[in-house]
């Protein structure tokens, strides 16, 4: 069925990607997959929320949102209030993803280039200049500094997948 | 909706915004009939890799204080007035500073 306009029609992308990820992380699949689609499902948000809720022809869009994003998301006072934080809590949880969101933005193999790890192709290992296998690769252990982040986005999102913004 | 609703919601996000986000050091207004049309400076945002304005849509929510539709942007402090508007915001002699001072 069609969507009433982009916006609704990126951020139901978004949930279904979303459903996806949730799926992957009860699987036995490599963890390529989970990056790959938490890196979808947070590009797909950042393209609802850059869409205007007007029908017409698809928005131009950024290539680099989900920092810019999460900087705006902060100062929204109704996320934050579904989020059952205050101003300052909220700016607090919102600062300390940052750091990851960069890093999910750098999983894009646009962004990510030829020799940097992205979940989706192939790359080029720098130093035995072989390539490396994303289904191979411990993406687990590659983000493992962003344990707590990585669990505070996924409460990030599901709150706002659920409520809108 | 009402040119001066919709300035007073404006007021009140750049207030609530800057107190959020002390990094943000200036916040310019565009009046609209539609919607609250922001742009907030900051630094610490990565550069227009297009050298427009992409704002963000936030949808109206009368239970915060916020009845109506806002669409708010980001830019780095140098690329005020050097960016590309989007359509239909009207042209950067149209941006209106809001200083907490009111």
């Amino acid at each position: 069925m069609p969507a009433s306009n982009w916006s609704e029609a990126f951020l139901d992308q978004a949930r279904s990607d979303f459903s996806v990820m949730e799926m992957l992380n009860e699987s036995d699949f490599p963890d390529c997959h989970w990056f790959h689609y938490l890196q979808m499902t947070t590009e797909k948000l950042g393209k609802a929320m850059l869409s205007t809720s007007a029908p017409g022809r698809p928005p131009k869009f950024t290539h680099i949102a989900l920092v810019r994003s999460l900087r705006l998301l902060k100062a929204n006072p109704r996320v934050r209030a579904d989020m059952e934080m205050s101003g300052t809590q909220f700016a607090a949880y919102v600062d300390s993803l940052l750091g990851l969101a960069s890093w999910i933005e750098r999983l894009a193999p646009s962004a990510a280039g030829q020799d940097g790890a992205n979940p989706e192709y192939p790359w080029v290992d720098k130093a035995s200049k072989k390539p490396i296998v994303p289904a191979d690769f411990s993406f687990s252990q590659y983000s493992s500094g962003y344990k707590i982040q990585l669990i505070k986005l996924n409460e990030l999102l599901r709150s706002l997948l659920k409520n809108g913004f | 909706m009402s040119r001066k609703e919709i300035e007073r919601q404006a007021r009140y996000l750049a207030k609530d915004n800057r107190a959020v986000e002390p990094s943000i050091s200036n916040v310019y207004w565009f009046p609209s009939d539609a919607e609250v049309r922001l742009i907030e400076l900051i630094k610490e945002i990565p550069v227009s890799d297009d050298r427009r304005v992409h704002p963000f849509y936030f949808r109206g929510s009368k239970k915060h204080k916020l009845p109506f539709r806002s669409a708010i942007a980001m830019i780095r402090p140098e690329e005020f007035k050097r960016l590309e508007l989007p359509e239909d915001w009207g042209s950067w002699a149209d941006a209106q500073e809001i200083t907490d001072a009111g």
